[in-house]
């Protein structure tokens, strides 16, 4: 794969962005609802001694895991929301457009509300469940709808079609939530609902040994099939003109981001707006729209937004964090128009 | 004379009407409801016509469907099991018509006046039929002591019942208890609305499990004819009308089903829900008596089970209530008070909650769990706190307010085993009290439809609870004894 030509202030981007998620990672690290001093934080990162010793656990069992499941979804849902819009040459497009979302929240909504009597009080339902339960149950969704929509777009040619069967399947899908929802009890809606907001938070590095290989996986793919979609953008005639084998570069890339997407959505919920906005950061950023420059943007870009967002959900001095989703969409959603305001080269650049 | 047939006949129906309250399974009430309509047509041709109905003291409720001819006929036989639902009644017999106007009833009001003794106790069944403004129906009365979320008032022939906050952020309502067979008062003010009961009811709804282990203490299981989720319950004698088909469930998608309830008639229906909705108006049009439980509202285990009182108003059978609510009361108290001399420094310190979604939701300082985690001699992390719900916060948080506590109560309902918490989260391996064994849920009551008594009984019996934190706490201060709620988590 021939390197991209990468102009000097681009360099200085990825520069910045680079640094960027240094800090924020860092942050991520040292701020959390307990305040430990600085210099107990970096004693716990360099293997010391702290003067508490739940300092040196929130540190190692509940931040680090916190920040680097950010990090790693964040990268995940750029660089799938960025293959889907190249993909399907449509800015709207996220990595969540085939219907993972809706049949990971299916799988979920089985779980928890066909729980069963879990009992009169809130956290009464919570123990049967738990995070593992969700994950497997987002997770066995989510594949399901990607088997199937996988095998229907084998024999679509036609991309508009392939997304309206996306969407038909999100409909359907939700539709059997809406159901469900409707004979649950408002606890396990509670739960439910509390599901859709998305967090970071609950990944243990336990789960990160499913979690980051996947992402890791993923990623390696879509670089791989980085020049495909450059060749995409000018036309599949002309990307068949070039020996390009269309339909299987088309399968893998819906694979690789429907994966990317499917597993953030089982272990952190359905995360809205980082893949549809991080790519449309990146272009502006970079004022290019060649994937071997735009792929390590949105993976840089991705964790900076997430770790960010992770920080503004924790508000200080509060206990209690913000619903994720409410902050990704309400802070990004300005910063994203602003961007694309500015941006000379408009919001969808092919 | 034409007169007098039709108002018989009216009478009657509105009797019928009454008297198809216990019929809970709905096979029955189905055939019964067709029984009863095509009964209905015929009489309301009758009504017009010359054909007087048989007279309504002598219509026991299985000749419901007596007055339908020959064509009704194979259906009695289809209805079999409804004869037997009617034992279910107490004393049907008794509710002979009475009405409060009794013009028609001469004979019983003019030649007794002065011989009307005053009762020594609350009619806990039927009606009084010889009603004088001068007696006290109501000789035994109950007041809470550790409730503030209701009152009862209490007049001659009537009650005056308020619950305060019927539901959250809810304004008071007020409900008049009429003494059956005594006129209902023309009262003023906010009373002048209150929706009428008639008492003692002899059919009762339930929205909340925790009125299940009332109804057993007073000795009126029988009087239960719908619940609201059949799968919640965990009692026995209750699981046992539900098998046989004698209890309705009306909200089994957790929304009031009004067609069951209306069906079925009951005396009252206490409603346990999160606000008012549109079935509970349709309930009260159609003359419904809707109590709104605030029962779950109070502020401390006692007061709650202290409810026992409302719910035996409603069957005058505020004696039963007042006696086993003060054996309630007195062990918890001096449960209570075996542990209150404990200086902080002896105290363990105890958690509650579980993690769900990056949130981890412990109980508040002010809540159930916190003060009996106060009474059995437990210091309680979040004690600070003076929330009654639930505490929302992260497990970063948990870990350094309760990071080495001595024990873990209330944790994961499904929980076993200590490898049940690991699999569940491995952050919780860094608390305290997994290392020690020290983790307790109160699911040992849990039964094998999913029901578990801690939420039934254990609301009632708050002292059962209390002795059972107490043997964990400091097995040192009770005496050998079973626990009935909590269990520790064993090593796999």
């Amino acid at each position: 794969m021939p390197l991209a030509r990468v102009r000097g202030w681009q360099w200085a981007v990825f520069g910045g962005l680079l640094a960027a998620l240094g800090v924020m990672f860092f942050l991520g690290i040292a701020l959390g609802s307990v305040v430990i001093p600085l210099d107990q934080v970096f004693a716990a990162l360099t293997g010391g001694q702290t003067d508490k010793a739940s300092w040196e656990v929130i540190i190692e069992s509940v931040r680090a895991p916190r920040s680097i499941t950010a990090v790693l979804a964040g990268a995940a849902l750029g660089l799938a929301g960025l293959q889907m819009q190249t993909l399907f040459r449509n800015p709207l497009a996220d990595p969540f457009i085939l219907g993972i979302t809706a049949g990971a929240g299916l799988g979920v909504a089985v779980v928890v509300l066909l729980a069963g009597a879990g009992g009169p009080t809130f956290t009464a339902g919570l123990g049967n469940l738990g995070n593992v339960g969700i994950v497997a149950a987002a997770f066995a969704g989510a594949a399901a709808t990607l088997a199937l929509v996988l095998l229907l777009s084998a024999r679509i040619r036609n991309y508009v079609t392939i997304l309206i069967i996306g969407l038909m399947f999100s409909y359907a899908v939700g539709s059997l939530v809406t159901v469900m929802i409707a004979a649950a009890d408002a606890r396990q809606i509670e739960l439910f609902v509390a599901w859709g907001f998305g967090s970071f938070r609950g990944v243990t590095w336990q789960e990160m040994r499913i979690f980051a290989p996947v992402v890791g996986a993923g990623i390696v793919l879509g670089a791989l099939l980085a020049k495909q979609l450059n060749a995409l953008l000018l036309g599949e005639a002309y990307a068949r003109s070039m020996g390009l084998n269309v339909k299987r570069m088309r399968l893998l890339t819906m694979l690789g981001a429907s994966a990317l997407g499917g597993v953030v959505t089982a272990y952190c919920g359905p995360v809205a707006f980082l893949g549809v906005a991080t790519p449309h950061l990146a272009r502006a950023l970079l004022g290019s729209s060649d994937h071997r420059l735009l792929i390590p943007a949105v993976i840089l870009l991705g964790g900076v937004v997430a770790l960010f967002a992770e920080l503004v959900a924790q508000l200080p001095g509060q206990t209690a964090a913000l619903p994720l989703n409410a902050v990704t969409s309400l802070i990004g959603a300005p910063v994203v128009i602003a961007v694309l305001m500015r941006s000379r080269r408009g919001a969808f650049a092919s | 004379m034409s007169e007098q047939p039709e108002a018989f006949a009216c009478a009657y129906k509105r009797k019928e009407n009454e008297m198809r309250r216990p019929r809970p399974a709905r096979a029955i009430t189905l055939t019964l409801t067709a029984l009863l309509t095509l009964a209905v047509v015929l009489l309301t041709a009758g009504c017009s016509g010359s054909a007087p109905p048989p007279p309504p003291t002598a219509t026991p409720a299985p000749s419901t469907a007596t007055p339908a001819p020959s064509t009704a006929t194979p259906a009695p036989s289809t209805a079999t099991p409804a004869p037997s639902t009617p034992t279910a009644t107490p004393a049907p017999p008794t509710a002979t018509p009475a009405p409060p106007t009794a013009r028609p009833a001469p004979p019983t009001a003019t030649p007794a006046p002065p011989a009307t003794p005053t009762p020594s106790a609350n009619l806990t069944g039927g009606c009084i039929d010889d009603f004088s403004p001068s007696v006290d129906y109501f000789p035994q009365k109950s007041s809470p002591e550790f409730a503030g979320n209701f009152t009862i008032e209490y007049h001659k022939s009537y009650k005056l019942l308020t619950v305060k906050e019927p539901f959250t952020g809810g304004s008071p309502r007020s409900y008049l208890l009429a003494q059956c067979g005594a006129p209902v008062p023309q009262l003023e003010g906010r009373w002048a609305n209150a929706p009428v009961i008639r008492i003692p009811v002899e059919t009762i709804f339930t929205g909340s499990t925790t009125h299940l282990p009332m109804l057993a203490a007073l000795g009126r299981v029988d009087s239960l004819t719908g619940v609201a989720q059949t799968g919640y319950v965990s009692s026995q004698p209750v699981l046992d009308r539900i098998a046989a088909g004698l209890v309705a469930e009306f909200a089994p998608t957790f929304e009031i089903d009004a067609e069951v309830v209306i069906e079925a008639s009951p005396g009252v229906l206490l409603a346990s829900d999160a606000g008012p909705s549109q079935a509970h108006d349709t309930l009260a049009n159609a003359g419904i008596g809707v109590v709104w439980n605030g029962e779950w509202l109070e502020e401390t285990p006692l007061g709650r089970a202290e409810w026992l009182k409302m719910v035996a108003a409603l069957f005058n059978e505020e004696a039963k209530a007042n006696e086993q609510f003060e054996n309630i009361a007195g062990s918890y108290n001096a449960l209570a008070q075996k542990t209150g001399g404990i200086p902080e420094a002896q105290r363990p310190t105890v958690m509650t909650g579980l993690e769900f979604g990056g949130v981890f939701y412990a109980s508040g300082g002010r809540s159930f769990a916190a003060q009996l985690i106060d009474h059995a001699g437990g210091s309680y992390v979040w004690a600070d706190d003076d929330g009654s719900g639930s505490i929302e916060t992260d497990i970063e948080t948990q870990l350094e307010r309760a990071g080495d506590a001595d024990f873990w109560i209330n944790a994961g309902a499904f929980w076993h085993t200590l490898s049940d918490v690991a699999g569940a989260d491995e952050r919780y391996t860094h608390f305290k009290p997994y290392k020690t064994g020290q983790i307790w849920t109160n699911n040992l009551a849990l039964n094998d439809a999913g029901a578990n008594d801690y939420y039934e009984r254990g609301v009632t019996r708050p002292d059962l609870v209390l002795a059972d934190l107490i043997s964990i706490f400091h097995p040192s201060l009770t005496e050998e004894r079973e626990l009935q709620f909590y269990k520790q988590l064993q090593a796999p």
